[in-house]
């Protein structure tokens, strides 16, 4: 009967398929003592896989066995909170970020970590970012990642077309930028505004470099009123549809668009760069534009207003219904310890989580423009912290997504999200 | 009201001057490399071939429309696999390939590399979500195959019995199985998630089993029921005059001539559980039940998603599901109208 | 479980409970799969609609029953306004472009030609590929700054200067219509060629004799034909283009403007991301009200009391085909 060996055949490959599956799968061969299970964003900089590296040293050293997940930042993001709310026990170490802090505590998801952390650490780490991941006088994350932006530019197109010196605030970007734009460059500058929460982070950082506020010091909305948050949107408006300063592919471009753009010199601006740029632009494997970049000492901003960068800062976090604590905190202990930090910023180029890294003349001879970041460093600002954030987080886009395409005016949009954010703010406090 | 055949003369006229007209806008289109505005230039070509249409003799009528047929054909067929034949190339091509402007269609040196990590694992190359593939792999096809083989042996069952017996509530249970086809995935996820996490099925294979039975298992029972309708009674009957008993009739007489529907429906369910994302997104978090779907969005730096390596992992998750269709096309097709035709 | 007793064929002994397994025979069969259906399907949907009455506290998992205040909350969500508005856009436009493109590329493909065998075949291809791989395909396909889209339409001279496809709510909307398109489309296809296939060639010449051309033969003879399957197809497609997710969650995220924050995706932020349960559970409600009144709108139009409604309606099987083979 040819139908009787047509199924048999089928299920015959189907078995075939699922043997030869089994044989091809690589797991660590120390399976002796403890297993955590660890979720968080890749490092931006982080292009030779050296977490990763650094997690199977982890094991070899200590025969924890780790099953790494690394993903996206919203994928983390979305699978974070849906685990925590679900009553949590998936994950060993999470990814904590800035933006959480509130909630997290909130809702009491997280394991304290003051009874874990050596004087050392305390004491060692930078202590902004400390106090950054602790909530009423309790620490509940271990930073493992200093992500602040910088303002870099293209120095070679910036001189061939007359200037010396880069932009310091935002009008003198546009007038530059125009004249750029005259000499033949396709766009002066390119951003992230996608419909996801690094859209927020680029907007959240323009506002604030126009001196403006979304949100007051008790979390009460005050987008609706603020002249200074008008005119920064008033400005991405402007860029993105009138001077056609910045690119429109902005609207749904990720982070490592931008820096593509811009390490193929179709951009000169680089508003929001992580430190890891200024390498990817001088490796002549990936960037058309080898030693053009510069650091610009004083980061972007509107007359009159202050000079500031954003700091995004995340750190690594116990859930308190974790089943293996000690482990996952030897595993945090290990990747930010101070030996770690200072060879992955030597290998990958990322900013030291402790402070004397700082000054460590091995790094400040590999790196020696980080001296052009303290002059921006010392403006760095975080995100608004809410309960809430998430949510905020997409109407925001929403709503700077219809203002940058006009499909409503600055005034509306921002009164519109202020309304939004009041009505979510009252949900949750109910 | 025109006479007939003076119609036919001013439609020859206009068709002569488009002619001209189109002749002298693609020598000037030559001459200057430019094509103008296109979407006129196609208008215009649409007039011509339907004015000349009615130029043209039966005969040569034929041909045309055979050329036309072909020209449709071709047309299918670049539509049809163009995107996937893209996704074929980013497999095989670099970054830098695929970011360079003007785009390089083919990559400047195709490499094997992507397949290479995905399949014998990336120790301290590329990311993790590499080193995950063929773990996802296996649990896709472990999910995959088991709620095949449950629900086909359990959907058989239910399909013989109401092909063959008319029993109280007979049609009310039967509407009530095809009534849950109707309900979107999305009102069961919240109460099955619910449920699941405080039995402790998040984050299972067994989790993800149960409810991929929750669609794979109505449709079984309907499409085996159309099939089985469709053989006559008397040859189990003959049979259990030998002395089979009814299950034994139905193991030894319905199932061989049912093999062609068993066939296209376990392929169907095949592909069907291969393919879900929506309740594997949102019910697996780590390795212990993470299926292909969902390792597939996991290629992407915390920046952006690395499209070669996605693309990668896309080909390779889709020949599964991709070859068993192939091979199996003629089953399928009969599977799936034959459950269109009685459902 | 009881599915042991059941696959055992009755024995000639007449003890009590195998006469009780006699009698209730085909009740034994069919209870594994209704102990599923009841599991996985129907009992969730009864807690579902508990739970849209009540605010799940995500903590200690504690319901308190709030009334209609989710519905109402729902109701007042400008999110979800627009989210169902979107979501009956998308799949009205989905669905009839599926459909009308589905049955013409099956009428091409109706026809002798060489190749037509490898061409139908290939129609396998998108309708068998994981969604999440198309999803990817196709945001690569849209990139702003790489994508082969701008690519080539830049260098045939369409457009001069790259376009943000998934930037603009129309643009983006259009760019998830095509990519579900290029999917969905050849299960209309499949099923279409499979249907064309039964209608009997005499019908056709009959009709040439009496001078009907094709374009009236298909009005006529071919469309009347096909019309269970065009039924069948409508009513899942429409169910399944309601619940896109893949796509959207992929290529746009639910953006820009949330254009393309379909329901289906809003359902899941609420339940998921902003852990309101009991919101999520009365939304998910009125997209199966949705369904279903698309259902019954689909099946009053389509069954205006013509001759072939019995066919759709038969479900006693055994019946003979009304066709000839």
């Amino acid at each position: 009967m040819k139908k009787h060996q047509l199924i048999a055949g089928a299920v015959g490959l189907a078995l075939a398929l699922s043997l030869s599956a089994c044989g091809g799968g690589d797991k660590p061969s120390t399976s002796t003592g403890d297993k955590i299970t660890v979720l968080l964003p890749a490092h931006e900089m982080d292009n030779i896989g050296f977490n990763e590296q650094a997690t199977r040293d982890f094991t070899a050293e200590t025969g924890i066995e780790v099953e790494l997940i690394y993903m996206g930042w919203d994928n983390v993001a979305d699978r974070v909170i849906a685990d925590l709310t679900a009553g949590g026990g998936s994950y060993d170490v999470i990814e904590f970020d800035n933006a959480w802090v509130a909630k997290f505590y909130e809702n009491d998801w997280l394991e304290p970590l003051d009874s874990y952390i050596s004087e050392e650490m305390r004491s060692g780490l930078l202590q902004g970012l400390l106090e950054t991941f602790s909530s009423d006088g309790k620490l509940y994350g271990i930073p493992w990642n200093n992500d602040t932006r910088f303002f870099m530019y293209n120095a070679a197109i910036l001189q061939a077309s007359g200037f010396s010196k880069p932009p310091e605030t935002w009008e003198q970007l546009e007038e530059m930028s125009l004249k750029l734009k005259a000499d033949g460059l396709p766009y002066g500058y390119m951003d992230a505004y996608p419909a996801l929460q690094s859209g927020a982070n680029e907007v959240t950082a323009m506002v604030y470099s126009f001196g403006g506020e979304l949100f007051d010091a008790d979390g009460q909305p005050v987008m609706g009123t603020d002249p200074k948050t008008k005119a920064a949107f008033e400005f991405m408006v402007k860029s993105l549809n009138d001077t056609k300063i910045a690119d429109p592919a902005s609207l749904t471009a990720d982070y490592e668009t931008v820096e593509n753009v811009f390490i193929s010199g179709d951009t000169a601006f680089f508003i929001q760069a992580w430190p890891g740029v200024f390498q990817s632009a001088n490796d002549p494997t990936l960037s058309l534009i080898v030693d053009q970049i510069a650091v610009a000492d004083v980061a972007l901003h509107a007359n009159g207003a202050e000079q500031v960068v954003l700091t995004l800062p995340e750190a690594m976090a116990i859930p308190k219904t974790s089943k293996n604590k000690a482990a996952a905190w030897q595993y945090i202990e290990y990747m930010s310890g101070r030996d770690l930090d200072k060879e992955r910023a030597l290998a990958i180029g990322s900013l030291p989580l402790w402070q004397d890294l700082y000054t460590d003349t091995d790094l400040t001879t590999k790196y020696p423009y980080w001296a052009n970041f303290s002059g921006q460093i010392a403006h760095a600002r975080a995100l608004p912290s809410l309960t809430y954030y998430d949510e905020y987080a997409n109407i925001l886009m929403e709503e700077a997504h219809m203002m940058f395409a006009k499909t409503k005016t600055v005034e509306k949009g921002l009164a519109d999200l202020q309304e939004r954010c009041e009505a979510l703010a009252g949900k949750y406090t109910n | 009201m025109t006479s007939p055949t003076r119609t036919r003369q001013i439609g020859r006229l206009v068709w002569y001057i488009l002619s001209v007209l189109l002749a002298a806008w693609i020598a000037s289109g030559l001459a200057w490399q430019a094509l103008g505005p296109w979407y006129l230039f196609a208008a215009l070509v649409v007039a011509w071939v339907v004015l000349g249409w009615h130029q043209t003799s039966r005969k040569l009528r034929k041909r045309l429309r055979r050329v036309v047929l072909y020209g449709l054909a071709s047309l299918i067929l670049v539509w049809t696999i163009a995107p996937f034949a893209w996704l074929v190339i980013a497999s095989v091509s670099t970054k830098a390939d695929l970011i360079a402007k003007p785009l390089r269609w083919l990559p400047a040196k195709p490499t094997l590399q992507n397949y290479r990590d995905m399949l014998f694992g990336t120790a301290g190359r590329t990311t993790d979500a590499a080193s995950q593939f063929m773990g996802a792999f296996t649990n896709s096809l472990i999910i995959t195959i088991t709620v095949v083989i449950i629900a086909l042996m359990v959907g058989l069952l239910a399909s013989y019995a109401y092909s063959r017996f008319r029993f109280r509530g007979h049609s009310g249970l039967l509407n009530l199985t095809l009534f849950t086809q109707m309900i979107p995935a999305v009102v069961l996820i919240i109460p099955l998630y619910i449920v699941f996490r405080q039995v402790g099925l998040l984050d299972t294979k067994a989790g993800l089993i149960i409810t991929y039975l929750s669609f794979v298992l109505p449709y079984l029972v309907w499409i085996l029921k159309g099939y089985i309708d469709g053989i006559p009674t008397d040859l189990e009957e003959a049979a259990m005059i030998d002395g089979c008993g009814r299950l034994g009739a139905f193991v030894r007489v319905v199932l061989p001539v049912a093999a062609t529907g068993l066939a296209a429906t376990v392929i169907f369910a095949f592909i069907l559980a291969w393919n879900e994302f929506f309740f594997a997104m949102n019910f697996t978090q780590t390795l212990a039940s993470k299926t292909l779907p969902v390792v597939l969005t996991e290629f992407s730096s915390k920046f952006g998603p690395n499209f070669v390596l996605a693309a990668t992992a896309g080909v390779l998750a889709s020949l599964p599901p991709v070859l068993v269709a192939l091979i199996f096309q003629k089953y399928i097709i009969t599977g799936l109208s034959a459950g269109a035709l009685k459902g | 479980m009881g599915v042991r007793s059941a696959v055992e064929p009755p024995r000639s002994g007449q003890s009590a409970i195998a006469q009780w397994r006699r009698r209730h025979f085909p009740q034994l069969l069919i209870s594994p799969s209704l102990l599923i259906i009841l599991g996985v399907l129907i009992i969730p949907i009864i807690y579902s609609l508990v739970v849209s009455f009540a605010w799940l506290n995500p903590a200690d998992r504690s319901l308190d029953f709030v009334g209609l205040d989710n519905y109402q909350a729902m109701l007042t969500d400008q999110s979800y306004r627009k989210s169902m508005a979107l979501t009956v856009l998308f799949t009205v436009i989905t669905v009839i472009l599926e459909m009308t493109l589905g049955i013409a590329i099956a009428m091409v493909l109706n026809r002798p030609f060489k190749g037509r065998g490898f061409l139908r075949g290939l129609m396998i291809l998108p309708w068998a590929l994981p969604g999440v791989v198309n999803a990817i395909l196709w945001k690569w396909i849209f990139n702003a700054n790489y994508g082969p889209l701008n690519a080539a339409l830049f260098q045939l001279g369409v457009i001069d200067q790259y376009k943000v496809w998934l930037g603009e709510p129309v643009s983006a909307f259009g760019a998830i219509v095509i990519a579900s398109l290029w999917k969905e489309t050849p299960y209309v296809i499949l099923l279409t060629i499979a249907a064309l296939a039964t209608i009997p060639k005499d019908l056709y010449e009959s009709a040439e004799i009496d001078g009907a051309g094709p374009w009236k033969a298909f009005w006529r003879i071919t469309l009347p034909m096909i019309r269970p399957v065009v039924l069948v197809l409508l009513i899942t497609k429409t169910i399944w283009t309601v619940q896109t997710y893949d796509l959207i969650y992929i290529m746009t995220a639910g953006g820009p403007q949330n254009a393309t924050q379909f329901i289906t995706l809003l359902v899941q932020r609420t339940a998921f991301k902003y852990q309101n349960f009991g919101t999520a559970a009365a939304m998910s409600y009125s997209v199966s009200m949705l369904c279903f009144f698309l259902t019954y709108l689909y099946i009053k139009v389509f069954m205006r009391g013509d001759d072939w409604s019995g066919k759709v309606k038969q479900s006693k099987g055994l019946r003979p085909k009304p066709v000839r083979r």
